[in-house]
């Protein structure tokens, strides 16, 4: 029965490529469009501390509960003195008085933002001093100057909490915050630096978003050049790139649809999906070649078919088993890494049982003639049949 | 010139299978031991880029103020489960007697360095709650102690020695001791927690869960194997792939490679990826034994052919994996390198091993 089918399906592509590969491309280019709703977002802490563990749920108390507003978040402001020079009149022990009243403006500047609950410094523990002396002696009876000053005053740390937000308002409150600490006069020869989680997440997001492109980027010319270097034809390297490239845009594209984002965690999905969904490529023109040797374009394609399609299959659902897998565990920040792997694997699988037996029949039927593979290699000089 | 390479391959399992067969479990001991040198990297902090500017100063800030590198002793009023005589308030005398009396027996313990709480504020036991709160609002450290509506309170411990996970242990274990020589106050729970105790935590999770996802992957793979390619074949094809992980997790233990929250994935992926090189030889093999008569033949034509395309598959996954090497995510980074080396390896112990047990399996059964 199955033999019928394939020698059906066979049939029609053959007698209806234009059709086929139509209805195809349509129905990729419709799925691919739910990767518009696709947002990078920042990697939640409860994915990879679960929040079932004992010590992990107090801790998220102690966050929610301690210094940090209603479950909002901290966010840290540093500030170092930096002299540029040596014998320069720049501050250098961060008790200065001008330093502290830098502190004291920012601290209320910050304070009477929307969603800051708390803004504590070393301003709090002071009451205008005007020397050094004054200011050393009121932090020494305060009892607390060590809580926000390091010990050999090079720096101090200035710690704000918010209310609970989302990841949007949390970084525009991380922004609001640098926007004052910048605006407001900073003494001569004091730096800034800002850490907290949302700092973090923030700089983790960067990174991982400026190198996924170069990843993504390094992947599909090194596979590209991989199989134009195994088939020894541009030709048949591109055919079997098609199934990979049909594979990425429609996972991904319902990845998008089902309401999925991608995170820093899985950022190196699309380089992974590429060096796996080749392979579906591979097996089906590799097969095509050996049995165009034989055949006419049907009977070759559908003994490809038949010949491809058991073993792509074990392979296919033994790969959705090992992404699957990653889900059993208790850290299951990658398990969204194996759902985008095995959309992108099974959307493959399809492309390589559809996309390229169409585009491999166009190829024979109406290209061949026109444009042999001979023209490609005598463009390229180098690749030898 | 690998065609010739892989015929020779041929033949040498065709002569010398049971060599072949005795090479592989030597290199699989070899490399189990490094099975228990595999190390675990918990903190999910020191997978991030060092030259992050957030990363640097968070740096800086802990190694002064050590904000983060205490454990600490989370003392919560249950509200679940109330009754009149339960504790309602931790500024309650009873459980600052408690706590004191927790606090100086964990000094005594070599291994703890400082103790810190809401205990630390009173010389002596106070008399009254009124005493307590007016002691609490003066001292200035309410906040850091309490929470706003004096629901928990918390205890800092630090070390006296280096937070390695061996302290950590050990210390946590002390602590669990004293609290339970520790009076109870009806109504308070008490959890250990801080970043030192999560990270050990979730190290003990990263161990279970690789064991989890594989042992279920193997199964399944397994179960899939022995359906579509019967009882006998099914595990030859299955055999080798496991060889070629535990290969995969030796190396990592040797190269010091750790387990990190992302290679807990290598496992799976490795036995789901990796299925198809052996699943493609063994199919092949049994194609041409039954076209060429033998399985000698069989062998021969199959793994020059069938080798070819699945070196060439594995090497295009392969490009893909190395890719990831570039990432500025150290455990992306490692997730890249393990698995290419993991897909390395599971070929090489399919293409190698896989013919070597069928031709065995075929001269035992004749």
């Amino acid at each position: 029965m199955i033999e019928g089918i394939i020698d059906n399906y066979s049939s029609k592509i053959v007698n209806h490529p234009g059709k086929m590969l139509a209805l195809i491309s349509i129905s990729a280019i419709l799925v691919a469009f739910g990767a518009a709703n696709i947002e990078n977002v920042d990697q939640n802490n409860e994915d990879f501390l679960p929040d079932t563990v004992d010590s992990v749920k107090a801790f998220d108390v102690i966050g929610a509960e301690f210094g940090q507003g209603e479950g909002g978040n901290t966010y840290t402001v540093l500030l170092e003195s930096s002299p540029s020079n040596a014998n320069s009149t720049e501050i250098r022990d961060i008790r200065n008085p001008e330093v502290l009243r830098y502190l004291e403006t920012v601290s209320n500047d910050i304070g009477a933002m929307d969603d800051v609950v708390t803004v504590n410094s070393v301003a709090d523990l002071i009451d205008n001093p005007a020397t050094l002396r004054e200011a050393s002696n009121q932090l020494e009876e305060s009892g607390q100057a060590s809580q926000y000053i390091s010990e050999d005053y090079s720096f101090t740390i200035m710690r704000i909490s918010s209310t609970d937000l989302n990841s949007d308002e949390q970084d525009e409150l991380a922004e609001r915050i640098r926007t004052s600490v910048e605006r407001n006069d900073k003494p001569a020869g004091i730096e800034t630096g800002y850490t907290g989680q949302v700092f973090i997440n923030q700089a983790f997001q960067n990174a991982s978003q400026s190198t996924q492109g170069q990843t993504s980027l390094l992947s599909i010319v090194g596979v590209f050049v991989l199989v134009i270097v195994l088939f020894r034809s541009v030709i048949k390297g591109l055919t079997s790139l098609s199934a990979l490239i049909f594979g990425i845009l429609t996972g991904i594209g319902i990845f998008g649809w089902l309401g999925f984002n991608l995170s820093p965690a899985t950022s190196g999905s699309i380089s992974m999906g590429m060096g796996i969904a080749i392979d579906f490529g591979i097996q089906t023109v590799s097969r095509y070649r050996d049995e165009r040797e034989q055949f006419e374009v049907e009977k070759a394609l559908s003994e490809m078919i038949q010949g491809v399609i058991k073993p792509m299959t074990i392979a296919l659902i033994a790969a959705i088993i090992g992404f699957t897998a990653l889900s059993f565990g208790r850290i299951t920040f990658l398990s969204e890494l194996g759902t985008l792997l095995t959309l992108t694997t099974i959307s493959a699988y399809i492309g390589a049982l559809t996309l390229i037996p169409v585009l491999l029949v166009i190829y024979d039927q109406r290209i061949s003639d026109r444009i042999p593979e001979k023209f490609y290699q005598k463009i390229l000089g180098e690749i030898k049949q | 010139m690998i065609e010739q390479y892989l015929e020779n391959l041929a033949d040498f399992q065709v002569n010398h299978s049971r060599m072949i067969i005795a090479a592989g479990l030597l290199m699989t001991f070899l490399l189990a031991t490094g099975l228990p040198s595999i190390q675990l990297e918990t903190d999910f902090q020191s997978s991030l880029p060092d030259d992050l500017g957030p990363i640097q100063v968070e740096d800086k800030v802990e190694s002064e103020f050590r904000s983060s590198s205490s454990i600490i002793i989370l003392f919560q009023v249950n509200d679940q489960q109330q009754e009149e005589s339960f504790v309602t308030d931790v500024r309650d005398i009873e459980l600052i007697r408690s706590q004191k009396a927790l606090a100086e027996e964990l000094r005594a313990e070599t291994i703890v360095g400082e103790v810190q709480s809401s205990a630390s504020l009173f010389e002596t036991i106070p008399e009254s709650t009124e005493e307590v709160k007016q002691r609490v609002e003066r001292s200035g450290q309410g906040s850091q102690l309490y929470n706003r509506d004096y629901t928990a309170t918390q205890m800092f411990v630090t070390l006296d020695e280096e937070m390695s996970e061996e302290n950590i242990r050990e210390a946590n274990q002390k602590i669990r001791e004293n609290l339970e020589q520790t009076p109870k106050q009806p109504g308070i729970d008490i959890t250990i927690t801080g970043n030192p105790v999560i990270r050990t935590d979730i190290g003990d999770i990263l161990v279970s869960d690789s064991v989890t996802t594989i042992s279920a992957a193997s199964l399944l793979i397994l179960t899939l194997l022995t359906l579509t390619r019967g009882r006998v074949y099914g595990p030859i094809t299955f055999l080798p792939l496991f060889v070629g992980l535990i290969w995969t997790l030796g190396t990592m233990g040797i190269a010091s490679i750790p387990l990190t929250i992302a290679t807990i994935a290598l496992g799976a992926m490795i036995l789901g990826l990796g299925v198809e090189y052996g699943s493609f030889i063994t199919e092949r093999i049994l194609e041409e034994k039954e076209q060429q008569g033998s399985i000698e033949a069989g062998v021969r034509e199959a793994v020059p052919t069938t080798g070819l395309a699945i070196l060439g598959s594995s090497m295009t996954t392969v490009v893909g994996f190395s890719a990831l090497l570039i990432a500025s995510i150290s455990f992306i980074r490692d997730l890249g390198l393990t698995l290419s080396i993991g897909i390395v390896l599971t070929l090489i112990s399919a293409l190698v091993l896989t013919p070597s047990l069928i031709i065995e399996y075929e001269r035992w059964s004749r």
